[in-house]
């Protein structure tokens, strides 16, 4: 097995396990405990939190296992990619890492309203206006998710260049990868500019992204990258900018 | 080393990374920060919870436009930083390192600080939910919350300044870029850390805000028109031997 080839599959692997808890941490434990609608939503909501309080810790730990693998995804895409483009793959890590922050301290919106939903202490405050703070908070979860999202998004379109070009694999998930990145982006601009329709977007954004990532991190643990090129890269990239060519090593 | 010599005019020189792309992001980071806070002014006003809430509820739209535009903004900022970290590379790779590092995180807050701003959005919503609250007690939450965000501006000013105050060094150790531009970008730094005590920058405002201001609008403007000495970056480069490692 080439080192190339090594390279590809643990970074498909790490790809997959970043990737891996968020069905359950993002989907799965808001639709569990969400409850939308009258005026009772809200206690509704913290009454299940209350009762099932382990499961949406784990929802919490499962969101900052994700995030943590994905700066290790992010590193191992860098050492597979930078032979390509060493600068394109810089821009790649960069916007991989920054969305980590972003989604760690997201969750302290989760954790306040855990603890305002066992929230005792706080007897000052009506029952029912702690329940609705769970709520607020709740949603800010998902707010914070919109913007940690726009980088999920943006990463993917060095990413894809980057695919596109290696040579060492397929150009078609290159291409997958792109409107994967426009997807993500559009669908948090959308909640963000006109939230009648995030729902709309969101959803074909997910069928986008799983058609870009999904193949593609399969793709790289499965296949990994070939030995031989696909096709003889460029030489001199023959690109606008002609002094890209002579990064490559 | 697979690339054919033709490329390669400098033994193991590099040309140098697009200056003038790095000028065109930083320009384009320029219009939309500058009209994120166009859209945004005037909508909060500091200390009253009605004035704000019922501005923020009349100008909704400008108000999500606004925070958009800013998004955009720190992304475009997160591209230049990465951009800054190749241009300097070649004058010392650990601070040029160290400089994206407090850029980056800096940039982190400042989009997990927009939570703090849509946070009104929430709260002002109309939810049946949130009718156990009062319209003032939903108006003050409402400008709580906007309030966090100016902390967190205190916070993500802070480590701008120590970001600038390191660009501003590299520039000036720098052989391809003039210096008065580094201790310009070292002066904006130690502007943006007087926020390490708020009072003491409100004080000062709005000078500390200027300087970081004409500071960064003269490298910008520098970058776009007059780009880097692409010879003596070369020089740099390869007198380090940096691209070969």
């Amino acid at each position: 097995m080439t080192s190339t080839n090594k390279a590809a599959r643990v970074a498909g692997l790490l790809y997959i396990l970043a990737s891996a808890p968020a069905p359950f941490s993002l989907l799965y434990i808001p639709s569990v405990f969400m409850v939308m609608g009258d005026a009772t939503a809200a206690t509704a909501t913290a009454n299940k939190i209350r009762a099932s309080e382990m499961l949406f810790r784990f929802g919490i730990v499962a969101e900052l296992i994700s995030a943590t693998i994905f700066i290790f995804m992010g590193l191992a895409l860098y050492d597979l990619l930078k032979g390509v483009n060493k600068k394109h793959a810089l821009l790649m890590l960069t916007l991989v890492l920054i969305s980590v922050p972003i989604s760690y301290m997201n969750e302290l919106n989760r954790v306040a309203a855990l603890v305002l939903a066992n929230g005792a202490q706080f007897s000052s405050i009506d029952q029912p206006q702690l329940d609705a703070l769970v709520m607020v908070f709740f949603h800010l979860h998902n707010s914070g998710l919109q913007l940690a999202q726009i980088f999920w998004g943006l990463w993917l379109f060095p990413f894809g260049v980057l695919v596109y070009k290696s040579g060492f694999l397929p150009r078609i998930l290159g291409v997958l990868l792109i409107p994967a990145g426009v997807g993500y982006v559009a669908a948090s601009l959308t909640v963000l500019l006109f939230p009648t329709y995030g729902g709309v977007v969101f959803n074909i954004a997910a069928v986008l992204g799983l058609l870009g990532e999904g193949t593609t991190m399969f793709w790289l643990l499965i296949k990994g990258a070939k030995d031989q090129p696909f096709v003889e890269p460029a030489l001199t990239l023959a690109s606008a900018d002609g002094r890209e060519g002579s990064v490559r090593k | 080393m697979s690339t054919p010599a033709v490329m390669e005019p400098i033994s193991g020189a590099s040309p140098c990374p697009g200056a003038r792309i790095t000028g065109v992001l930083y320009l384009l980071y320029f219009l939309t920060a500058i009209l994120g806070e166009l859209f945004l002014k005037g909508i909060v006003v500091d200390g009253d919870a009605t004035a704000t809430a019922t501005n923020l509820l009349a100008h909704q739209s400008l108000f999500r436009l606004g925070l958009a535009t800013g998004l955009i903004a720190t992304a475009l900022y997160i591209a230049v930083t990465a951009l800054f970290y190749g241009l300097f590379k070649p004058v010392n790779r650990s601070i040029s390192l160290l400089a994206a590092f407090f850029g980056l995180v800096a940039c982190a807050i400042t989009t997990f600080g927009s939570l703090f701003q849509l946070a009104p959005l929430v709260l002002l919503g109309g939810s049946q939910y949130l009718s156990v609250f009062n319209l003032q007690q939903l108006r003050a939450l409402a400008l709580m919350f906007l309030e966090l965000n100016n902390q967190a501006a205190n916070l993500y000013l802070v480590l701008f300044g120590f970001y600038d105050l390191l660009i501003g060094y590299l520039i000036f150790k720098s052989m391809f870029l003039p210096r008065f531009l580094g201790v310009l970008m070292a002066l904006a730094g130690l502007g943006w850390l007087t926020f390490l005590s708020p009072p003491f920058a409100n004080h000062l405002s709005p000078y500390n805000l200027v300087l970081g201001f004409l500071a960064e609008l003269s490298l910008m403007l520098w970058l776009l028109v007059m780009g880097v000495n692409v010879q003596r970056w070369q020089q740099q480069a390869s007198a380090v031997g940096e691209w070969h490692s």
